[in-house]
């Protein structure tokens, strides 16, 4: 075990199965794309539309 | 359920930990990992953990406990569920969480780990604490065992297969490793005599002392 402690206390243990990882990347994408868009009602002031000169 | 407790070293002393199935407010605690600085693979993973697990919930298909958990088997014997561990201790409280691992319970009862991470550069009294990646998978093993399942699996990576190697005692660990139960068994005895023996050693140099 000595070894095994020694390896834990030099290295990071940060492990994640690639497919889990793939999988979690990709629920994370879709949880982003859903958002609904967030800048044009902040404050509660609507998105004000560039006026266009006629 | 009782927590499941191992020791780990720090600061020269060998001290406990807890280690629970997450609750969802647990599980949210998890995600700000991420905020660390500098950024770590360990955070991005406890976040993208997180979120899986919430998925999974979504679902109907994680559990917050090892009651729900067999309550969830016990309705279909061919459940497919995610559970969130994580280790805590009293003893440093200014990191909520020292490690978690997000595992799954596969349709045929077999467990899975898919991601397992340490709190980086955890300190207590200005000394690395050591033990916990260690002791977390010693006791999922443990708990695989307990629960009758027959494997424990996990894909690993160039980064993990060292680890998986020291743990499991087996070379090489190539993109998967599975483990059956007496190898589960295996890996909770030597782990426990380890843990037992470094505990005598603690306490005797207490009497000494």
């Amino acid at each position: 075990m000595d070894d095994l402690l020694e390896y834990e206390r030099t290295h990071e243990i940060a492990f994640a199965s690639p497919r889990a990882l793939l999988e979690a990347r990709m629920i994370e994408a879709m949880d982003k794309a859903r958002r609904p868009h967030r800048r044009a009602h902040r404050n509660g002031v609507a998105h004000r539309r560039k006026a266009v000169a006629r | 359920m009782k927590p499941i407790v191992f020791h780990v070293e720090a600061a020269g002393e060998f001290r406990p930990v807890e280690f629970t199935f997450a609750s969802e407010s647990e599980v949210r605690r998890v995600r700000s990992w991420r905020k660390m600085t500098p950024a770590t693979d360990a955070g991005e993973f406890a976040a993208l953990a997180a979120k899986r697990w919430f998925y999974y919930t979504r679902e109907g298909a994680s559990v917050a406990s090892l009651d729900e958990l067999r309550a969830a088997i016990k309705r279909n014997e061919r459940a497919e569920l995610a559970f969130l561990m994580v280790a805590s201790a009293e003893w440093a409280k200014r990191y909520k969480f020292l490690a978690l691992a997000y595992c799954r319970r596969t349709w045929c009862h077999h467990l899975v780990l898919d991601f397992l991470a340490v709190r980086p550069r955890l300190q207590f009294a200005g000394k690395p604490i050591s033990g916990i990646g260690s002791g977390v998978f010693a006791n999922l093993a443990d708990m695989a065992d307990s629960l009758g399942m027959e494997t424990m699996w996990g894909e690993a990576t160039a980064s993990s297969a060292p680890f998986y190697e020291k743990i499991l005692r087996t070379r090489p660990i190539k993109d998967l490793f599975i483990i059956h139960r007496d190898t589960m068994r295996n890996v909770r005895e030597y782990y426990l005599a380890d843990q037992q023996s470094r505990l005598a050693k603690t306490t005797k140099s207490d009497h000494i002392s």
